[in-house]
């Protein structure tokens, strides 16, 4: 198995299912690879501090003025 | 109009709910207030349709997210590093080409999540994946929806998904290592 096709595999894993042969092959050559090694244990990190971006979404807000403004000029395209 | 709207009232219960949507996807604080007006704008036309099988909420949430898949479909940017940047296609074929291979060093930042300079850099990032990336990558890998959800919303088979997760975190994996790790 070659780093791309790993690297692939990984990241297949986080969001679905993967076969056996693909979960024999990448344990297989992850003992081999250091690289892919530490590809495996980033993503892992990454993966983490996107999902928590989620909450701090919720502190993005509009202005009441700017909601004002908008109030009236939904109204005047009514 | 049969079906009566209250204007204000829409804006004071969804518009910060709509804008937070869409400034999470395209980065840009007037582009997406223009999504917030145009999503209002279509919601006051086709609210007779409205049959109230979904909140009012979910239901302008879907308007928004067609407008900016649409917005995408327009202008797809170029952004996409190619897969020969991180792979090699000479000598040892497909092994990580050293420049960019992984260093492993995230670890170093496993407890400091919430730091704000970390999600700063971490949305400059995201901003600099192509758009058609990043509305799915928002969905599956930030707000972890089901992937078959997923894929049925943006269109696209599950191979495509995985492409794409696996194109997008290399992508992010060797920005953030270089905008943060190494700043």
């Amino acid at each position: 198995m070659s780093c791309k096709k790993a690297s692939y595999i990984i990241e297949k894993r986080e969001v679905s299912k993967i076969s056996l042969w693909e979960k024999l092959s990448l344990k297989f050559h992850l003992v081999i690879c250091a690289l892919c090694r530490k590809y495996e244990s980033d993503s892992k990190i990454l993966g983490k501090i996107l999902k928590s971006l989620h909450k701090h979404q919720h502190e993005t807000h509009l202005s009441n003025e700017y909601k004002e403004e908008l109030k009236n000029s939904l109204k005047i395209s009514e | 109009m049969s079906k009566a709207i209250d204007i204000s009232d829409w804006v004071d219960q969804y518009a910060d709910a709509l804008y937070a949507y869409a400034f999470s996807r395209v980065d840009d604080a007037d582009q997406a207030k223009d999504f917030v007006q145009e999503t209002f704008l279509a919601g006051i036309k086709s609210f007779e349709t409205f049959e109230g099988k979904s909140s009012v909420k979910t239901w302008l949430i879907a308007i928004l997210k067609r407008k900016i898949i649409d917005f995408y479909r327009q202008k797809e940017a170029r952004k996409t590093t190619p897969l020969s940047h991180f792979f090699r296609e000479k000598g040892r074929v497909g092994h990580w080409v050293m420049e960019s291979a992984p260093q492993g060093n995230y670890n170093e930042i496993e407890n400091d999540f919430d730091n704000k300079e970390l999600q700063e850099a971490l949305n400059t990032c995201l901003s600099l994946l192509p758009g058609k990336w990043k509305g799915i990558v928002m969905d599956k890998l930030v707000e972890d929806k089901d992937s078959d959800e997923v894929c049925k919303e943006h269109d696209i088979t599950s191979s495509n998904l995985w492409v794409i997760v696996h194109r997008a975190k290399l992508q992010l994996r060797e920005c953030l290592e270089k905008k943060w790790m190494n700043a």
